[in-house]
């Protein structure tokens, strides 16, 4: 008898009722793409073999192709050079930041495009970049002032440690893009040349947006017009673009901004039903997301940091109000049942609580 | 015979009770607390909250939030305490069809026993989990001043919640009991009551033979725990308005929070002379920041704060005893009752007043409860040394000319009982009499309750004072109140049987019960199902744990690799048991679970 015979000599092997379905493949894991039945794959299998793997130019006539532009000189780097940060290396856009509606943000210098139709904007950032997310070393003392600490200002968000740095999808919203969004006359300013819309093209122009689900005939109730009907005039410019970006962040997943722009533009025509679709379907899925990042919502939710490194965290008035409600024996449904916020919401800060590691999920 | 909790059905805070051999114990809820605060509420999701829950999110879901239902309860709905409730309630509150009080939740009525039997059911299920056996009889206590349909409206609710109420008794006289006052001894006492919402000063006589005569009693239903903290509230508001120039009671959020803090800093005065209130990132400045609200509170500021709130409640004490025709030297005994009586302040001022060291030898959260519970106790064990006789919680009697109130009953008469007496008209030629019946201690008619009226025709025609009526009041031993009215000349008589109602009829009962009994049902497989989850989740993590180790020493043999895959399925198969949120499902693969986590650490130990 082996020693390994040995071990499993009173190990009992009838865990499982013959009768049972055999057991699944555990490592098998559903993929988002569906993989191609397996026929198929060895069809192809068996012509690579024989041709010769596809060329995936093949049957693309090459003066149609469009011109590359000019390749740059690269700059050689000497090996024993450091390679850049990988995070140099990250740039979102390398144009100039426009808000929904295709216009330039205020403050932000016009990049044109040079003669060869480069963009004339930086080939770098043009500021430093937030430092990488880190974690909370929590062993790490966190330093509590001395001096007199009552009813202190948090610091501005930009001066604080970043415990969770912005994402593209975390980031808070524009505060000019949200002013631009909202109507001049509850703003009691005037009007910005891009907003230069009228009631009628307002409530026509997001008729467009409706990729999801057949339009809905339906009467508007400010102009009485059918929303099947043509409209009398053609959408602005601007609207069009907001509603092309919302269409585009939709269909990439980009939901948080899909669910920004959506709002904008109810906030500007609240009738819109296709708007007012997008913006239900984004809060529903990001609610399931964040939920599934979360975990199960009967985990109890705790509080992980002390009192006096809460007041060093970077947050906001409605995460302080939810961290107080997190006592160590509510679980995080019972914490959404509370919080009097919107489920999705509470979520969405439940989660960034913890990424930075002042909650834990038991 | 089952047994019998006592349950204090308090304004804000609500407590049971239970005897463990000889001696009463207060049941603790689940998050450890021996009170429950009285609140319910439905959150936007339709999911109904009771107790700590909903108190945590009273203010930021305020109109969906019941709070103080007791001042509500058995009250109809022109009554002075409705219209002053209608001023002052965050929730909505509507008309009954039974000239009752509905309360509204997201667009659903409630009664106000459904509402008081939420809680009910709640103290109800803390019994139960404590004890692991149903519970289905309760004493259930109520204030001194409470009439017969505020009393029979807090028996509905123990009916609705499943609970047999099979005594009610004064919060006085359990708190009384408690302390085990009254056995072979007559003295009279004063119950100082000071809760979260209310303050009530009772004056008691205690008899050997069983009788708790309630000789005054008089309070102030808007009085409580919860003023003391509101001023907590304003000093923290107004030094943060001073130095930011915000007001905090603006924010739901900021407010919830306030509130929360203040009553915490209170309760942790009554221990030490100073405490910090710290509420990090209380508000938001619009400027991409958010402000903290640090301050130290010491008892003295707090006292400094709340003093005219302690003088009110001795002002209050005066005219109990006043109304008692007593002095403060002719009390024996002065008890404390409620969580504000911690205060040091207020024990200082009681001691002043009356002269003597109070009496808080029990905790003055639970006293009421624990009376309660043995009363109960005493109830179904026949000890008829313990056993309080019912009384008549308010005198009986007719109005007569001049809104007069003629008593037939006094307060405090042993039921059953039965009084007689005769009138006369009070107008020539005088044919018919009304008979309103009221209770009431007041002499103006008008001031006591009305329980109801008859009319008595076909009386002789003659001068005043000349046709006589004989009125008779009797009292059965279930409670229910006759009145007869007899023309002692022709014989002619009419009566009337008049019984408390809770505004709720025997069909509405029935149908809230069924409802109730339905909610305890889903509640339960929620919690079974999460009973079984969570050992199921136990087991699975410990199996995780170990599975690489056995997986080193068994996994190299198509043997082990066999047992690993067995393994394995039934670890799916209990993931996708608790997915599916079955309890009995789970249960089914929690064997299979503990076998292989015997199995796998049996691999473990002989390995190492």
């Amino acid at each position: 008898m082996t020693p390994e015979d040995d071990l499993l000599a009173d190990v009992e092997f009838d865990l499982i009722d013959e009768s049972d379905p055999p057991p699944r493949d555990v490592f098998a894991r559903d993929t988002a793409i569906p993989a191609s039945p397996p026929e198929e794959l060895a069809a192809e299998a068996m012509r690579q073999t024989e041709t010769g793997p596809a060329n995936p130019l093949e049957g693309i006539d090459d003066d149609k192709l469009p011109t590359p532009p000019p390749m740059r000189a690269r700059h050689l780097t000497p090996a024993t050079l450091e390679p850049p940060a990988s995070e140099d290396l990250e740039f979102d856009s390398f144009d100039a930041p426009i808000d929904v509606f295709g216009d330039p943000l205020p403050g932000t210098p016009t990049l044109g495009r040079d003669a060869s139709g480069r963009s004339q904007a930086p080939t770098a950032p043009p500021v430093p970049r937030a430092p990488p997310p880190r974690r909370v070393p929590l062993e790490v003392p966190v330093p509590v002032p001395v001096a007199d600490k009552r009813t202190q200002p948090t610091r501005h968000r930009a001066d604080r440690p970043a415990f969770l740095a912005e994402t593209t999808r975390n980031r808070p919203p524009n505060p000019d893009i949200l002013a631009k969004a909202t109507p001049s006359h509850r703003q009691g300013q005037g009007r910005t040349p891009a907003l230069e819309a009228s009631d009628a093209d307002l409530d026509s122009a997001l008729d467009f947006v409706d990729s999801l689900e057949p339009v809905i005939h339906s009467v508007s109730p400010r102009t009485g017009r059918d929303a099947g009907s043509p409209p009398p005039s053609a959408p602005s410019s601007s609207v069009r673009l907001g509603v092309r970006e919302l269409e585009e962040c939709y269909a990439v997943g980009d939901y948080s901004r899909a669910l920004q722009i959506a709002e904008q533009l109810l906030a500007r025509s609240p009738d819109d039903l296709a708007a007012r679709r997008y913006a239900q379907n984004c809060r529903d899925v990001l609610t399931q997301m964040f939920a599934a990042r979360i975990g199960p919502l009967d985990q109890v939710i705790s509080v992980v940091v002390s009192p006096e490194e809460v007041q060093w965290l970077s947050l906001d008035h409605r995460a302080g109000f939810l961290l107080s409600l997190v006592d160590g024996q509510s679980t995080v449904d019972e914490i959404l049942d509370i919080s009097g916020m919107t489920r999705l919401d509470a979520l969405k800060i439940l989660h960034d609580l913890a990424e930075q590691q002042v909650v834990k999920l038991a | 015979m089952g047994t019998v909790i006592g349950i204090d059905l308090g304004t804000t805070n609500s407590c049971v009770a239970v005897m463990e051999g000889s001696a009463p114990t207060v049941i603790p809820n689940r998050g450890g607390y021996k009170t429950t605060p009285s609140m319910v509420a439905v959150t936007e999701a339709g999911k109904r909250l009771v107790g700590h829950i909903a108190k945590r999110q009273a203010i930021t879901n305020a109109e969906n939030t019941v709070y103080a239902a007791k001042r509500l309860i058995g009250r109809k709905w022109n009554s002075p305490q409705i219209k002053n409730a209608l001023l002052t309630s965050s929730y909505n509150i509507a008309e009954g069809p039974h000239d009752d009080v509905r309360i509204v939740l997201r667009d659903k009525s409630y009664s106000v026993p459904e509402i008081s039997s939420m809680i009910l059911q709640e103290m109800k299920i803390i019994a139960e989990d404590y004890l692991g056996q149903p519970v289905t009889q309760a004493v259930v206590t109520v204030p001194a001043y409470f009439n017969d349909n505020q009393r029979q409206a807090t028996k509905d609710a123990g009916t609705i919640a499943g609970l047999d109420v099979i005594r009610i008794i004064n919060e006085p006289t359990a708190a009384a009991l408690a302390y085990g006052l009254g056995k072979e001894i007559d003295r009279v006492i004063s119950v100082y009551d000071l809760g979260g919402g209310t303050f009530d000063i009772s004056i008691l006589e205690l008899s050997s033979n069983g009788v708790f005569k309630v000789i005054a009693t008089t309070g102030d239903t808007f009085l409580g725990g919860e003023d003391f903290d509101a001023r907590i509230v304003d000093w923290l508001v107004h030094g943060f308005q001073q130095e930011h120039d915000i007001d905090l009671r603006q924010d739901r959020m900021a407010l919830q929070r306030l509130r929360d803090a203040a009553e915490k800093a209170k309760c942790e005065l009554s221990s030490v002379r100073e405490t910090d209130i710290n509420l990090p990132f209380i508000i938001s400045t619009g400027r991409n920041e958010a402000l903290h609200l640090q301050r130290t509170l010491t008892r003295e500021t707090l006292e400094g704060l709340t003093g005219d709130l302690i003088d009110r409640t001795i002002e209050i004490c005066r005219d109990a005893l006043s109304d008692a025709r007593l002095e403060p030297k002719d009390l024996e005994d002065v008890i404390l009752v409620g969580g504000m009586t911690r205060m040091p302040a207020i024990q200082k001022a009681v001691s002043e007043y009356f002269g003597r060291t109070p009496n808080k030898g029990v905790h003055p959260d639970e006293v009421v409860a624990l009376g309660a519970a043995i009363q109960g106790h005493a109830l179904v064990e026949e000890k008829t040394d313990m056993i309080l006789l019912d009384v008549t919680p308010h005198a009986l009697g007719i109005m007569t000319f001049g809104s007069h109130f003629e008593e037939l009953i006094p307060q405090n008469t042993t039921v059953p009982t039965s009084r007689t007496k005769v009138f006369t008209t009070s107008r020539d030629n005088q044919t018919a009499v009304k008979i309103l019946v009221m209770q009431g201690e007041n002499d103006n008619a008008e001031k006591n309750e009305l329980l109801g009226e008859f009319i008595l025709t076909g009386l002789r025609r003659a001068a005043k004072g000349e046709v006589e009526i004989e009125v008779t009041f009797e009292i059965n031993t279930d409670g229910i109140v006759s009145v007869f009215a007899k023309d002692l000349e022709t014989g002619q008589a009419q009566s009337i049987q008049v019984t408390a109602t809770s505004g709720l009829t025997r069909e509405e009962v029935d149908k809230m019960i069924e409802t109730a009994k339905d909610y305890l049902v889903e509640r339960r497989v929620d919690e079974d199902f999460e009973a079984a989850k969570q050992e199921a989740e136990r087991l699975i993590a410990e199996i995780e744990r170990l599975f690489p180790e056995v997986e080193g020493v068994v996994g190299a043999s198509d043997f082990g690799r066999d047992a690993l895959g067995k393994a394995r399925t039934v670890l799916d198969h209990a993931r996708e048991a608790i997915e599916a949120r079955g309890a009995a499902q789970i249960r089914q693969h929690v064997d299979g679970l503990a076998r292989t986590q015997r199995m796998f650490k049996g691999v473990v130990s002989r390995a190492q």
